[in-house]
């Protein structure tokens, strides 16, 4: 088991769409307000109905085990899944692979493109005004309510049908 | 661990480290045009070219492909550097004298127009037989690219110049391609690329066209489909969502 210090904590039922989360994520990776180019993507259903996707940092990540010139890797340190743009070819293999489209190909800067959690201090949770989405330590807690959310996830593949 | 010493900074460095990697490591910048970091190195180029001193023997070695076995010294912008890398630039821009990578280059290392006698008539050709593209295919495992032909005549292509049955129309190539030698077009469903066109495959739940079917064979087994339908990334995005909404039994019911 990877040592992780902390956890970027989503919580749906908090979240009110204002979208704070793509802005600071954009502004701190392409220096821009632009949502399309964010790491984080709020998906908006019916009123008051929204929620935060972003990199789960799998256990076992499809994107990784895609890629053929190790630019993303599993960190055994920090548990996340990092990308080494400079040895990116641009196959696009990561973007098909990963099952819940949380990575994606940036065509115009020939880059991937995925949340890295920004290092240790991530800008969406520090802007989050509903505390939708936290930083927070990693202990029990809040590692059990991070297992409630992958489990609803994981049910969510085995049997959707929406 | 090895000491070395490039423009005379020193570095300790790993046995066969490139004197490439060496050189990065120091934040000292060398110009490549085939080299990539995640492709295995070539030397076709010739342009990554310093001067290595060893136990008192200097010589110019291509940097991307020369191990460092001993505590060499290494400089990275002497006059015989500079030389030769111009030298190099002069010919790779008499055959593509439009690309304005080489002309950037031309520029930096003071490279006159060269004389028109010299320079290849016809069609725009931005290839500078670097191999980036090939090198890509091939590590991709599909290998649908070569150089083929010899002299002047050397071109990348495909075998017999048909279109390859190989090829997944994913683009590496043209990603990796440093002159922008390759061209995709999509267009009204469809990815054209080495003479072979493709049909993209619609998202089940957008209808966007996004990918090859032969991409997204080429995925698998990593790549699963969603409820038996095929997605595009955005729409597993949304279907993730919408699960969570749903098992959260979240006001209004079914969205």
């Amino acid at each position: 088991m990877e040592k992780i210090e902390s956890l970027l904590l989503i919580t749906p039922e908090r979240c009110i769409g204002c979208g704070t989360c793509e802005l600071a994520c954009s502004i701190g990776h392409v220096g821009e307000f632009k949502p399309t180019a964010s790491n984080i993507s709020v998906l908006r259903f019916e009123a008051g109905v929204n929620v935060p996707m972003t990199c789960l940092q799998c256990d076992k990540p499809a994107c990784v085990a895609a890629c053929k010139t190790s630019a993303l890797h599993k960190d055994a340190e920090t548990g996340l899944v990092g990308i080494d743009g400079a040895r990116c070819i641009g196959c696009r293999m990561c973007v098909m692979a990963c099952p819940f489209g949380n990575i994606s190909y940036n065509a115009a800067a020939k880059q991937t493109m995925k949340c890295d959690q920004c290092g240790g201090a991530p800008m969406c949770a520090e802007f989050c005004p509903a505390k939708a989405i936290e930083y927070l330590p990693a202990d029990t807690a809040n590692v059990q309510r991070k297992k409630a959310f992958a489990a609803k996830l994981a049910a969510g593949l085995s049997e959707v049908n929406v | 661990m090895i000491e070395v010493t490039i423009d005379g900074k020193k570095i300790e460095v790993e046995k066969g480290t490139t004197a490439l990697e060496a050189a990065e490591a120091l934040g000292i910048e060398i110009p490549t045009l085939c080299y990539h970091p995640g492709l295995p190195a070539d030397g076709n180029c010739r342009l990554c070219q310093v001067e290595v001193i060893d136990r008192g023997r200097k010589s110019l070695a291509i940097s991307c492909m020369y191990p460092i076995r001993g505590p060499v010294e290494i400089f990275t912008d002497t006059e015989d550097v500079r030389r030769a890398r111009k030298f190099v630039i002069q010919l790779l821009i008499a055959r593509s004298p439009q690309s304005p990578v080489l002309q950037k280059l031309a520029e930096e290392y003071g490279v006159d127009v060269p004389d028109e006698r010299f320079v290849q008539k016809g069609e725009v050709d931005l290839c500078i037989r670097c191999g980036r593209c090939v090198r890509a295919c091939a590590e991709l495992g599909n290998e649908c690219i070569d150089f083929v032909s010899r002299g002047w005549e050397k071109e990348v292509n495909t075998p017999f110049n048909e279109p390859s049955k190989t090829c997944i129309g994913c683009g590496s190539c043209a990603e990796v391609c440093p002159t922008g030698a390759i061209v995709v077009t999509e267009k009204d469903g469809t990815r054209t690329i080495w003479d072979r066109t493709f049909r993209l495959v619609a998202c089940d739940a957008c209808g966007t066209p996004f990918a090859t079917e032969e991409q997204l064979e080429a995925a698998k087994p990593e790549f699963e489909q969603t409820d038996t339908r095929v997605l595009c990334p955005r729409c597993r995005k949304i279907a993730e969502a919408r699960t969570i909404v749903l098992l959260d039994g979240a006001q209004g019911g079914h969205v």
